[in-house]
């Protein structure tokens, strides 16, 4: 394991790829009973990376689901934004991202630069309870735990993109903040525009047990484009 | 060294040439220096070398024919890789390029010896014999396999493969010639975003080595003008040097670049991919020194290469009189151009051919070339008056020459269109092919000479039109108005009858195949008289360059000899690719999707030996391979006299919830679950409509309208997939939701496990009497939220423990290291397989087939007969009502019995009554016990039954009770 000042095994929660960060410069920190790779290398290094192509894991990043009939009618309830369309986003009032993925299908991450624990409180507010007459309230999908969640940011992440994907996912065809569900090195993904300031970013999440592969795949598609990995901190540097 | 440079014309011709680089390379052995910019075939050309590669079949002499990379007269051997095309490879420094099917040396090559006996090889030669005496064939097929050379391929060469990429627009113009420059200057200024894809280096096609007219310059400035605009567009983007090898349904089109193939998709695609020239049929048409107009043109103007010194043009349209002027302006003496046309060409370059006095014959043909020595050059054009179609006047001359260029016409490039629904038809009074359907039901257009426009202001018009039409039908109109151009099409272009057959023969059709004009003719005469059948019967067409120089005098020779009228007539099919593709390009990067359960390396550094079960990888033993056989028993014992843990994170998981959860699973299942109670499991049996046994599992109910379901681990995608089709029909108030990846779980299992989970748990009371058989309860293990199973798969006392698929390492972890003071053990699947088969228990798939109705493998009681319905209900019953054909037992055999292998027949007498679908030795049972299928007349408990094993020996096994350990589930019920 890398130089840390935090050993990501001592936590509960641990990243499916954790062990993919090798960089003795490597510095792991704890958010979200996670150790997570906050820093790959120097900062002013890291900022050049993500505006020419770098991939972050952000698989810490809380995050849930909820799903079924009622699913919408409830969170506007909790004051969430709902996106009007599928396969869209949208931000909440608290930086929160909201993701519509079908009628009744919404996956809700938390703010990048600051720690809001919504995923957590609205897991923990919702609260099953049938009875005829009652109005329905959808059901929670466990989306930390089914999906890792990456970060592809840059100019030649949509060039990089098109080697795995047959979307087009160039910046001028797919605008911020839509979503594609689509297949990724053969992999079902879901990606999710959602800048960083100016820089394009992608948020990309894959079924937890191919976490790995798609990772892999991910490197080595970079490679051509000379993209790196960075840490957590430098992203949420660049978040709104 | 060869005869240096002796052929190399001044700037500014040679267009593709840096003069200021000079090569060396190998050709045959020999050296040679070329320009950079030079192709393998020009610097050859540049050093008077004419002989390129030898024939398929007769091994006759070749030598340039298109210059284009569209014959298979100049297929060589660069270093490892075979059937290059030397025409259009460029040299580098150093290369060596070798010769291809040849015995001896390209030059003494003694295959040439197989032309005179040529007679004994006629069409079709190859059903006519070979077939007698029977098997006679396998003899033949490598003689004649030895014969068919064409190049050698590194065997032990590394596989590379290079990845493919995406690329989208709104118009791709396929064609980077005068009309596809125009199409996507004219798409692009109309907004839309253009990709324009052209297989040379240099973009301007024709407009770089054809003479339009008598004064060539305006043709240049054109193509400067084009060029720049085109490449200085941002709304273009340009790939040179690219292939388009096919065409597919919705726009899909195959670019093949250097370095990767791309999938490209685009809305509107612009045909502009011009035309072939074609060949004039005389006796010795494929010698070296025999060339397409076209061709002597490219080397000229492209490569900077004077294709001859003495020159004779045969001609059928005015494009002859531009390689005249062409060769005229190189320094080549043009001695005569034959023109088959009977009445005098008013064009401008037949009127400058004329003000150079040049003779022009007037209503004749080339008939006869006369070889040099060895074949290797020509000397002469015999030359006769054309009597009628395809004969001649028996007076002669001959006329000195080593080159004939050969101008009779064109046929569209259109082969990308017929990959994807195009159509050509052959138009008569044009004497031409022509597209008469285009593909892709509106989003494409057809541009240039393949759009049967020939002039060069009517091709720079279409093309202007094409990219118009194109770029509004992409959604992007613009308010220029649509002018059609106007222009007189393909008159003109094609004399329509260039085959002039000799007694003699040699006058070929297909170079590719040495086929000659007596082939087709017998082809026909054999019976064979449909295009299709003859280029089964003869090959024609189907050689390296796919028709190209063949298809069009072919379809015309076959409808005469089968005295059927040629309009109308539509060509072969055509299929992908266009041109060779590599099959790194085609392979790409493999993806294949791997998966990992979230202790995958905690396994791996428990020295696991991983196994695939799906996508996923699983532990198989944990230990040295060598010592398997010790690892599983040593698992084995550890569960039964102690602890095990394994890794079960694989298994499907489903969550079913709503108010008609219990009613979806007693839908969907064989079981009753409406009165399941809460905190309960019980067992999953799925079968399909016709009473197939496809999945089990375990639901456990963990409220009044939630089951947590699990699945197999290979059957879980189609259970979710079946459960979201039949609840579409149904609508019932529920919800389905696969959280296979979102949970690992592992299963502890033995005497000592609750021993183990007491350390780790304080919210879940473990006692027998509190959370008992086939209980479920929720809580923590180490702090991490957990659903925990009684379940006795492996016939111990034994909790599945469910966690989020993040903390699963961790689990693993907490468990391992508190098991340490047990001795906890992991153990893998074929343990775990050797358990369950201990304990009776089916794996499905396994243990089942595609056949295996619930009956046949005594599992009668996991069906609910007063359930009115489930899926395959239907079929059950009526199934039931009847006898059953086979039956799956328990059996045992001795310990010191050979042991049977999964499938090894059941059999009675020589009757095949079953087959082994599970079977080992079972350490705790000191004893072989399996499964199998036998007839229902074995079956009985205590009888006994033949096994045929692999090795055909016949081994006895007695049918015994299952399960085979622990009848009564004391073990699992501690």
């Amino acid at each position: 394991m890398s130089n840390t000042s935090t050993n990501p095994e001592n936590f509960n929660c641990r990243s499916f790829i954790y062990r993919k960060f090798k960089s003795s410069q490597v510095i792991w920190t704890e958010t979200n009973n996670y150790g997570i790779a906050s820093s790959i290398t120097d900062p002013t290094i890291e900022s050049d990376y993500v505006q020419q192509l770098a991939i972050c894991d952000l698989s810490y990043l809380q995050r849930t689901g909820f799903k079924g009939a009622g699913a919408c009618e409830w969170l506007k309830n909790q004051n969430i934004n709902i996106p009007t369309s599928i396969n869209h986003t949208l931000s909440n009032d608290d930086g929160c991202l909201i993701a519509r993925l079908g009628i009744n299908d919404i996956l809700i991450f938390d703010s990048l630069k600051n720690q809001t624990n919504l995923p957590i409180k609205l897991e923990q507010q919702w609260q099953y309870d049938y009875a005829p007459g009652n109005k329905p309230c959808g059901f929670i999908v466990p989306r930390q735990d089914s999906h890792a969640c990456f970060s592809v940011t840059g100019e030649y992440a949509p060039e990089m993109f098109a080697k795995l994907c047959a979307i087009d996912l160039r910046v001028k065809k797919f605008a911020n903040n839509m979503i594609a569900q689509t297949s990724l090195a053969r992999l079902s993904a879901i990606i999710i525009r959602r800048d960083l300031n100016a820089f394009s970013n992608y948020l990309v999440l894959v079924e937890s047990a191919s976490a790995e592969y798609c990772w892999d795949c991910l490197l080595d598609a970079m490679q051509e484009f000379n993209g790196q990995i960075v840490g957590t901190s430098i992203l949420a540097t660049f978040s709104k | 060294m060869g005869d240096n440079f002796t052929m190399r014309l001044p700037k500014p011709k040679g267009l593709y040439l840096d003069r200021s680089k000079t090569i060396t390379f190998v050709f045959a052995g020999k050296h040679y220096q070329g320009l950079q910019g030079d192709s393998i075939a020009s610097a050859l050309a540049a050093n008077n070398e004419r002989l390129l590669s030898r024939s398929f079949k007769y091994h006759r002499p070749r030598g340039i024919l298109t210059m284009a990379g569209r014959d298979a007269n100049t297929l060589v051997q660069v270093e490892d890789e075979p059937n290059v095309r030397a025409d259009t490879y460029a040299i580098t420094e150093g290369l060596e390029v070798f010769a291809q099917n040849v015995y001896g040396s390209l030059e003494n090559d003694w295959g040439r010896f197989i032309e005179h006996i040529g007679r004994f090889l006629p069409v079709g030669f190859y059903y006519k014999a070979f077939y007698k005496p029977k098997g006679i064939w396998k003899y033949w097929d490598t003689i004649i396999r030895n014969f068919a050379g064409l190049g050698k391929v590194d065997v032990n060469a590394t596989p590379y493969a290079s990845d493919k990429a995406y690329r989208f627009c709104d118009v791709v113009v396929i064609g980077g010639g005068p009309a596809g420059l125009s199409a996507a200057l004219q798409a692009a200024n109309a907004g839309a975003e253009v990709i324009l894809v052209d297989e040379n280096q240099l973009l301007g096609g024709s407009l770089n080595y054809v003479r339009f007219n008598s004064n060539n310059s305006q043709t240049l400035l054109t193509r400067e003008k084009l060029v720049n605009a085109v490449t200085n567009h941002p709304a273009i983007n340009i790939y040179t040097n690219a292939m388009c090898t096919g065409w597919f349904a919705d726009n899909w089109l195959a670019i093949m670049c250097e370095q990767r193939m791309l999938k490209l998709r685009s809305q509107v695609v612009v045909a502009a991919t011009g035309s072939i020239e074609q060949p004039a049929i005389f006796r010795n048409n494929d010698l070296p020194g025999v060339m397409l107009g076209s061709a002597a043109q490219r080397l000229i103007y492209l490569y900077g290469v004077a294709p001859g010194k003495l020159a004779v043009v045969l001609t059928g349209n005015d494009d002859g009189y531009g390689v005249a002027l062409d060769l005229i302006d190189s320094g080549i003496e043009v001695q005569a151009i034959v023109e088959m046309r009977t009445t005098p060409s008013h064009s401008s370059l037949a009127a400058a051919i004329n003000a150079k006095n040049i003779r022009i014959l007037q209503g004749y043909t080339v008939y006869e070339a006369i070889p040099g020595a060895g074949k290797r050059s020509i000397t002469h054009a015999v030359i006769h008056q054309i009597s009628s179609e395809g004969t001649v006047n028996e007076n002669s001359h001959k006329i000195a020459c080593d080159l004939i260029c050969m101008s009779a016409g064109y046929t569209p490039a259109a082969q990308l269109l017929c990959h994807s629904g195009g159509q050509l038809k052959y138009d008569e009074a044009d004497a031409i092919l022509k597209v008469t359907q285009l593909p892709a039901h509106g989003q494409s257009v057809a541009a240039g000479s393949l759009n049967s426009v020939f002039e060069i202001d009517a091709v720079l018009a279409d093309g202007k039109y094409a990219g118009w039409l194109a770029a509004t039908n992409a959604g992007f109109p613009n308010n220029e108005p649509a002018n059609v151009p106007h222009h007189v099409g393909a008159q003109g272009q094609n004399y329509p009858w260039p085959i002039f057959p000799h007694p003699k023969g040699r006058d070929f059709i297909d170079v590719d195949e040495d086929l000659q004009v007596k082939d087709i003719v017998n082809a026909v005469k054999d019976g064979y008289d449909d295009l299709e059948l003859v280029k089964r019967y003869s090959t024609v067409v189907m050689g390296p360059s796919q028709g190209r120089q063949s298809a069009l005098n072919n379809m015309r020779l076959v409808t005469k000899e089968a005295n059927r009228s040629l309009n109308g007539i539509t060509i072969t099919t055509q299929r992908p690719p266009y041109s060779p593709e590599f099959i790194q390009h085609l392979v790409g990067k493999a993806f294949q999707p791997v998966k990992h359960t979230a202790i995958h390396y905690r396994h791996l550094e428990c020295n696991a030996q991983m196994m695939s079960a799906g996508l996923w990888l699983r532990p198989a033993y944990y230990g040295n391979p060598e010592n398997k056989d010790t690892c599983i028993e040593k698992e084995n014992l550890a569960v039964r006299n102690n602890v095990g843990i394994v890794d079960v994170s694989t298994l499907g998981k489903l969550e079913i919830r709503g108010p008609d959860a219990a009613e979806f699973l007693n839908r969907m299942y064989t079981f009753a679950y409406a009165k399941q109670l809460i905190h309960r499991s019980r067992y999953v049996l799925m079968t399909d409509s016709t009473g197939v046994i496809i999945d089990d599992g375990v639901a456990c109910r963990l409220g009044e309208h939630h089951f947590y379901v699990t699945a197999t681990t290979g059957g879980v995608d189609g259970v979710y997939r079946n459960m979201l089709r039949w609840n579409t029909e149904w609508n019932l108030n529920l919800d389905i939701a696969n959280v296979t990846a979102a949970y690992a779980a592992v299963n502890l299992a033995g005497p000592n496990s609750r021993d183990v989970l007491s350390c780790l748990t304080d919210d879940i009371e473990l006692s027998a009497q509190q959370f008992s058989d086939m209980e479920v309860r929720t809580g923590h293990i180490a702090k991490i939220p957990a659903r925990i199973l009684r379940v006795g798969f492996v016939g111990e006392l034994g909790y599945e423990i469910h966690v989020p698929a993040n903390q699963g390492e961790a689990l693993w972890d907490a468990l391992m290291k508190t098991g340490e003071e047990f001795e906890i053990r992991p153990f893998g699947v074929e343990a775990q397989r050797l358990l369950r088969l201990e304990k009776g228990h089916i794996i499905v798939n396994q243990d089942t087939d595609g056949l295996t109705i619930p009956q046949e493998t005594n599992m009668g009681w996991a069906i609910a007969q007063k359930k009115p319905f489930y899926m395959g209900k239907r079929a059950i019953d009526v199934m039931s009502a009847r006898s059953l054909d086979r039956l799956l037992v328990g059996f045992t055999m001795p310990s010191d019995a050979p042991l049977p292998e999964e499938c090894n027949l059941v059999v009675n007498n020589n009757e095949i009554t079953g087959r082994v679908t599970s079977v080992a030795y079972s350490p705790t049972l000191k004893s072989i016990i399996g499964l199998a299928f036998v007839s229902p007349d074995q079956s009985e408990i205590g009888k006994q039954f033949n096994i045929k094993l692999s090795n055909s020996a016949i081994v006895k096994a007695t049918v015994c009770p299952t399960p085979f350990y622990d009848p009564e589930n004391k073990r699992q019920e501690m």
